[in-house]
C-alpha cells in the first residue's frame, strides 16, 4: 500500500484503531515497527492485515501481493497423492507442486526483508514460505516431494507411539490427539506446528510440494502446548486461521519459488476440502449501534466503514442490515462485534461524555465494611502500623501456626517459600517484625487484616475464606516521651490493644482464659471469647518459633477471626445510651490475700456475684507477690464502687456489704484479708 | 478618720494594679508597711488624736485595711516570681506522643477509590479470592483453548480451582445474584505469575460493573472520566483506545493524561504524556446471557485497573515490591504520623 504517514503517524493511526505500537527502529532507511496485535486479530499478524487496517484508517486504496501463477504445461495430479483423514481437524489442505527448483541462497532483497524482521534466512524455498507467512499471514510448509515415500500426503491423527524428528531436530513423542501430515509410511511433520527434518527442504531438493492448509486452532493449540513447540505457524493457527485463503497463499508462495529457485510450477491444485464455504451473516442494527455507543452516527458513516473493512453491506428493506464480514475476519460473529468495529474507525474520541441515567438506591459501605474501617483505626491507634503481606506462604509457615495439613498447595508456585494459601496472618507478620527489627527499628508493631483459607469440607468445592485480624509486637517499647524509659513489651500491651480495638465495636466483655499453643510459651498464651465464640488466641511467642523468624528479642503475637467477632457483636446499636447516675458513688478498697493459682477474673467475679448488692464497678490497682506475702500466695488490691439509683447510701449499708463480699470471697477462693 | 482610710485604699489600689515588677512592689511595700514613713504607720501615730468613743472602730478599720494591703501584696508578690519568664517549661521539648500506627497506603487508596464510587451511587461487592475455572474464565466469554487465557499467567490449584486472576469474576457473582438495574464495584486482590520491578504475584485490583436499561459507552467514558478526575486532578484527560477482553465488547483500554507532568510528558509517562491505566468495555452479550440476562433488553459497561498502580502514582512509589515489604519507615511516610 501507500501510506502518507510519517513513521510515528504510522504507528498513532494504528495505536488508535486497536493495534497498540509497542515501539520502533530503524534498520538501514527503514523503519520497524513493533505492535502488539490483540489475540482475537490474527489477521492482523502480517503486513497486508496491518496494512489493510492502515489503509481503512488513512482512506487510502490497499494493493494486494500478486497470485497469478505462470503455470507449466505438466499436470500436478500425477505427481502428488493426497488425502485427508481427519477432516474435524483439517478442514482444508491445499498443495501445490513446484518443479526444477534450484535451492540455493535467497536474493539478497529477501534474505534482508527477512532479517529485518529478526528472521534468519536459509535457503531460497524455505525463505520465500517464511516470506508469505509474514506477507499474507498464512503458515506454509514446503516438503521436499522425492523424500516423501510413495509421493503421499496423509493427514492424520499420530499413531500411538509414533515419533518425529522435526527440524529443530528434536525427536518428538506423538500421541493420537495430535495431527500429523504423513506420507504412506511415515509421519513427516506436526500439522500447522513444525515440519519434519526427514523430509526437510535442501541443497538437493528439485521438486517441492507445497502446503496450505487450514488446521482446528484449538488441535494445534493442544499440540504445540503438548510438545512445548510454539512456533509462527502455531501462533497463527491456535488464533484462527483463514479457511478460503490457502489456495491464495500457496499461488503467492508457489510463484515467489518458482521466482528464486528458478524452478516452474506444475498446473492445477490438489485440494481436499471439506470445511463449508464461510458465510457468516450478522443483522445489524443501525439504531442499536447508536443505542450502545451512546453516539450519533449517520448510516453513511457506518456503511463506509464496514465495506471498507471488506464487509458486504445488503440493506434490502426493514431496519436491520445484513453485514456479510470477510472471511480472513473470524473475529465477527454479533451485532456487537459490528459496534466496535464502526465505532474504532469512527473513533472512540468522538463518543460523547456521559454518566448513566440510572437511579438506585444508594446502598452505601455495609456494616460489616464499617466495622472493618473500626478495627483497622483502633488498632491504628495503639500504634500499629498495617501490614499488606501476599497470601501466598511456604508450607513450614502454615504448620508452624496450627495447620497441620500445610495448607492449601499452589501446584504452578513461582518458588517453594510461596506454594501454599496463608492459614495465619502471624508468619508474615513476623518476617515483617523481624525485618524492620533489624534494620535497627527499636521497637515493631504490625498488623494486617486480611482472608487467611482453609481447606474445603469437601473436594470441589471453594476453600473457606476467613477475614483475620492480625497482630505482632516485639522489640522494645520506645519511650513514649523523654521524660519515660523503654521497656520490653509483654502480654498486656498487646491485650490493651486488642481490648481498645474490639471495645470500639461495642463488645465490652471478652473472656481471657489462659490456653496453650505450640508457638507459644506456656503460661503467657490466652485464648480470647466473646459471647461464648472463640475470637482466637494471644501471647508471647515461644522462643524457638522467635527464633525461626530470626526473632532475638520478646516478640508477641495475636490472631482474631473477624467473623467471629461480628458474630459476636450485640444485635442492634453498638451503643446505648443510660441515664448518668445523679447520686455519688462510694468507693471502697480492699487488699486480698489468696493463692496465686487463682485468677483476677475469679475475684471480679466472686465480688459481682454478691446478690443486691449495688456494684457500679471493680477495678484493680494493685498486685503484688513476694515478701511479706507467703510465698504461693498473691496480693491484690481492688477498688469496689457502690452507687445506688436515686438515694444516697449510709454507712452502716456500705460496711454491710463489704462484710458480705469479704465473706463470698474467703468462701469461694479461701481469701483473708492484708493487714488481719 | 474613716474618709482619709478610704482614699488611702483606693491610692493603694491604683498603684498595686499599676506595679509591673518587683521593684515596684517593695517600693508600695515601703510606702505603705514601712515603720518609719509608711503612710499605715503614720495614720496608727495620729490615731491617738481620734475621739476615744470611736477609737476602737477606727483602730478596726485601720487593721483590716492593713491586713488587705498586706495580703494584696503578698499575693502580687507571688504571682510575680511564680510567673514562668523566670523558671519555665522549655516549651520546645517534644510533646508527649500517642502512638499512632499507619495505614497501608493501598489501604489508604482503596478507601478514597471507594468513597468516589459510593458517591456515585455505586455499591460494593466481593468475591472469593479463590475461584473455579467457570466464573474466571468460561463465564467470562474466555473459551476453553483459548490463547486469550494465556495473558492470564494463571496460578492453579488442586481439584480445577485458581487463584482469580482479575476481579472480573465478581461481575458474574453479581449478575447472577442481583437484578439490574445495578452499579457495583468490586475491588480486591488478585494474582498473576509474575514477579518483577512493576509485578507482584499478588496486586490489587477494582472493577466496575454497571447494567442497566440503555447504558452506553458514552455513560463508560464519563465515569471513568469522573472517577479519574476525583482521585487525581480534576484537569486530567483520559483516552480511550480499541483493544480486546473476551468479555466486553466493544473493548478499550484507557489512558489517563499523565498525573503528574499534565500530559507535557516526563519520565513517569516515558515522555509521552499519558499512563496506561486499564481495560474497559461494553459487556459482552456472552456475559449477560450467560449469567441470564438479556443482551436485547439491558446493557452494561465494565472496567477495571490496578489500585496498586494508582497508589504508587499518588505516592511516588516506583517498585510495587515495596508495597508488599512492610517496612515500617516506608509504611510510616504515608500517615502523617
Amino acid at each position: 500500500m501507500e501510506t502518507q504517514l510519517p513513521p510515528l503517524a504510522l504507528g498513532a493511526k494504528l495505536t488508535e484503531v486497536g493495534i497498540p505500537l509497542d515501539s520502533m527502529e530503524s534498520f538501514g532507511d527503514d523503519t520497524i515497527y513493533h505492535f502488539d496485535v490483540t489475540t482475537n486479530r490474527p489477521d492482523c499478524m502480517n503486513h497486508l492485515g496491518l496494512g489493510r487496517e492502515l489503509s481503512v484508517a488513512e482512506g487510502t486504496r490497499l494493493k494486494e501481493p500478486p497470485v497469478d501463477l505462470d503455470d507449466s504445461a505438466r499436470p500436478a495430479k500425477p505427481l502428488a497423492s493426497l488425502a485427508v483423514e481427519a477432516p474435524e481437524l483439517c478442514g482444508r489442505y491445499t498443495a501445490l507442486v513446484i518443479e526444477k527448483v534450484k535451492v540455493g541462497a535467497s536474493p539478497s532483497w529477501l534474505a534482508r526483508r527477512l532479517e529485518a524482521i529478526g528472521l534468519r534466512p536459509i535457503n531460497s524455498v524455505v525463505d520465500a514460505t517464511n516470506y508469505v507467512l509474514w506477507e499474507m499471514g498464512h503458515p506454509l510448509h514446503a516438503f521436499d516431494l522425492a523424500r516423501l515415500s510413495g509421493r503421499a500426503i496423509r493427514v492424520r491423527r499420530a499413531k500411538t507411539g509414533e515419533r518425529l524428528t522435526t527440524l529443530d531436530g528434536v525427536e518428538r513423542k506423538l500421541a493420537p490427539d495430535m495431527l500429523v501430515i504423513a506420507d504412506d509410511r511415515k509421519a513427516v511433520a506436526v500439522a500447522g506446528v513444525m515440519g519434519g527434518r526427514d523430509s526437510e527442504i535442501n541443497g538437493a531438493t528439485t521438486e517441492v510440494l507445497l502446503e496450505s492448509a487450514h488446521f482446528q486452532a484449538a488441535s494445534v493449540r493442544k499440540t504445540s502446548r503438548a510438545l512445548g513447540l510454539h512456533t509462527d505457524a502455531s501462533h497463527r493457527f491456535e488464533r484462527g486461521a483463514d479457511v478460503e485463503v490457502t489456495l491464495k497463499a500457496a499461488s503467492r508462495c508457489a510463484a515467489l519459488i518458482a521466482e528464486v529457485t528458478g524452478g516452474v510450477v506444475a498446473r492445477g491444485v490438489l485440494e481436499d476440502r471439506q470445511a463449508p464455504a464461510t458465510r457468516r451473516e450478522i443483522m445489524l442494527r443501525p439504531e442499536r449501534v447508536r443505542g450502545l455507543l451512546g453516539l450519533a452516527i449517520a448510516e453513511s458513516v457506518m456503511q463506509d466503514i464496514l465495506q471498507r473493512l471488506g464487509c458486504g453491506v445488503h440493506r434490502d428493506s426493514g431496519e436491520a442490515w445484513k453485514i456479510v464480514p470477510p472471511s480472513f475476519r473470524g473475529d465477527l460473529t454479533l451485532e456487537e462485534d459490528l459496534v466496535e468495529e464502526i465505532a474504532r474507525h469512527h473513533g472512540y474520541e468522538k463518543i460523547p461524555v456521559t454518566l448513566p441515567r440510572v437511579f438506585l438506591f444508594p446502598e452505601g459501605r455495609s456494616e460489616s465494611e464499617k466495622r472493618l474501617d473500626r478495627i483497622r483505626q483502633g488498632v491504628r491507634h495503639c500504634g500499629f502500623s498495617e501490614a499488606l503481606n501476599l497470601s501466598l506462604v511456604s508450607e513450614a509457615d502454615n504448620r508452624a501456626f496450627g495447620d497441620a495439613s500445610g495448607g492449601i498447595q499452589v501446584l504452578n508456585h513461582l518458588n517453594e517459600s510461596e506454594n501454599r494459601l496463608r492459614f495465619s496472618l502471624i508468619p508474615g507478620l513476623l518476617r515483617n517484625l523481624s525485618h524492620n527489627l533489624n534494620r535497627n527499628l527499636n521497637e515493631g508493631r504490625l498488623f494486617e487484616a486480611g482472608r487467611v483459607f482453609r481447606a474445603p469440607a469437601s473436594p470441589g468445592e471453594l476453600p473457606e475464606e476467613e477475614e483475620k485480624l492480625g497482630l505482632v509486637l516485639g522489640g522494645k517499647i520506645s519511650a513514649r516521651h523523654w521524660s519515660e524509659a523503654e521497656r520490653p513489651p509483654d502480654f498486656f500491651d498487646l491485650k490493651g490493644a486488642l481490648e481498645l480495638t474490639v471495645g470500639l465495636l461495642g463488645v465490652s466483655q471478652m473472656e481471657w482464659k489462659s490456653a496453650q499453643r505450640p508457638f507459644l510459651v506456656p503460661g503467657r498464651a490466652a485464648e480470647i471469647r466473646a459471647s461464648g465464640r472463640l475470637l482466637g488466641w494471644a501471647g508471647e511467642l515461644s522462643p524457638p518459633t522467635a527464633s525461626a523468624w530470626n526473632l532475638d528479642c520478646v516478640a508477641l503475637a495475636g490472631e482474631i477471626s473477624l467473623v467471629e467477632l461480628s458474630a459476636a457483636l450485640p444485635e442492634g446499636a453498638s451503643f446505648r445510651h443510660t441515664p448518668l447516675a445523679r447520686t455519688p458513688g462510694v468507693s471502697r478498697d480492699l487488699s486480698l490475700i489468696l493463692d496465686a493459682t487463682h485468677s483476677y477474673r475469679e475475684v471480679e467475679a466472686a465480688i459481682r456475684s454478691v446478690e443486691g448488692i449495688p456494684v457500679a464497678s471493680v477495678e484493680l490497682f494493685d498486685r503484688y507477690e513476694g515478701a511479706p506475702i507467703p510465698a504461693g500466695k498473691l496480693g491484690l488490691s481492688v477498688r469496689i464502687v457502690f452507687r445506688a439509683p436515686g438515694r444516697t447510701m449510709v454507712s452502716e449499708e456500705i460496711s454491710e456489704f463489704l462484710d458480705r463480699i469479704i465473706h463470698r470471697l474467703r468462701e469461694r477462693l479461701g481469701v483473708v484479708l492484708r493487714g488481719n | 478618720m474613716q474618709d482619709r482610710l478610704q482614699t488611702l485604699r483606693e491610692r493603694f489600689d491604683s498603684e498595686i494594679s499599676a506595679a509591673a515588677d518587683a521593684a515596684a512592689l517593695s517600693r508600695i511595700r515601703a510606702g505603705y508597711l514601712s515603720r518609719k514613713g509608711g503612710a499605715l504607720s503614720q495614720l496608727l501615730r495620729s490615731l491617738k488624736e481620734v475621739d476615744p468613743a470611736e477609737r476602737p472602730a477606727v483602730g478596726d478599720s485601720l487593721n483590716s485595711l492593713k491586713r488587705y494591703i498586706e495580703e494584696r501584696l503578698a499575693s502580687a508578690e507571688d504571682s510575680l516570681t511564680a510567673t514562668p519568664v523566670a523558671r519555665g517549661l522549655d516549651v520546645t521539648l517534644p510533646g508527649r506522643m500517642l502512638p499512632l500506627g499507619s495505614a497501608h497506603p493501598v489501604n489508604q487508596v482503596r478507601r478514597e477509590i471507594e468513597e468516589i464510587f459510593l458517591e456515585m451511587g455505586f455499591s460494593l461487592a466481593q468475591g472469593p479470592e479463590v475461584e473455579t475455572d467457570y466464573f474466571n474464565f468460561v463465564a467470562l466469554n474466555f473459551p476453553v483453548d483459548h490463547p486469550a487465557r494465556d495473558t492470564q499467567d494463571t496460578f492453579y490449584l488442586d481439584g480445577g480451582l485458581l487463584l482469580r486472576t482479575h476481579t472480573s469474576p465478581v461481575q458474574i457473582r453479581t449478575l447472577q445474584a442481583r437484578k439490574p438495574p445495578l452499579k457495583i464495584i468490586a475491588l480486591g486482590k488478585v494474582y498473576r505469575r509474575d514477579s518483577d520491578v512493576s509485578h507482584s504475584p499478588m496486586f490489587h485490583q477494582v472493577e466496575g460493573l454497571a447494567v442497566a436499561e440503555g447504558i452506553t459507552f458514552a455513560d463508560l467514558k464519563g465515569t471513568v472520566l469522573t472517577f479519574a478526575r476525583r482521585i487525581f486532578r480534576d484537569d486530567t484527560q483520559v483516552r480511550f483506545r480499541p483493544s480486546y477482553f473476551p468479555f466486553v465488547e466493544p473493548g478499550a483500554e484507557f489512558d489517563l493524561s499523565c498525573v503528574l507532568c499534565g500530559g507535557k510528558g516526563c519520565a513517569t509517562c516515558k515522555r509521552s504524556g499519558w499512563l496506561e491505566m486499564g481495560g474497559a468495555g461494553m459487556v459482552h452479550p456472552e456475559v449477560l446471557r450467560l449469567s441470564g440476562h438479556d443482551p436485547q433488553k439491558v446493557s452494561g459497561f465494565a472496567f477495571g485497573l490496578g489500585v496498586d498502580r494508582i497508589a504508587m502514582l499518588k505516592f511516588g512509589i516506583d517498585d510495587i515490591r515495596l508495597l508488599f515489604e512492610n517496612d515500617l519507615r516506608f509504611l510510616n511516610q504515608f500517615s502523617g504520623s
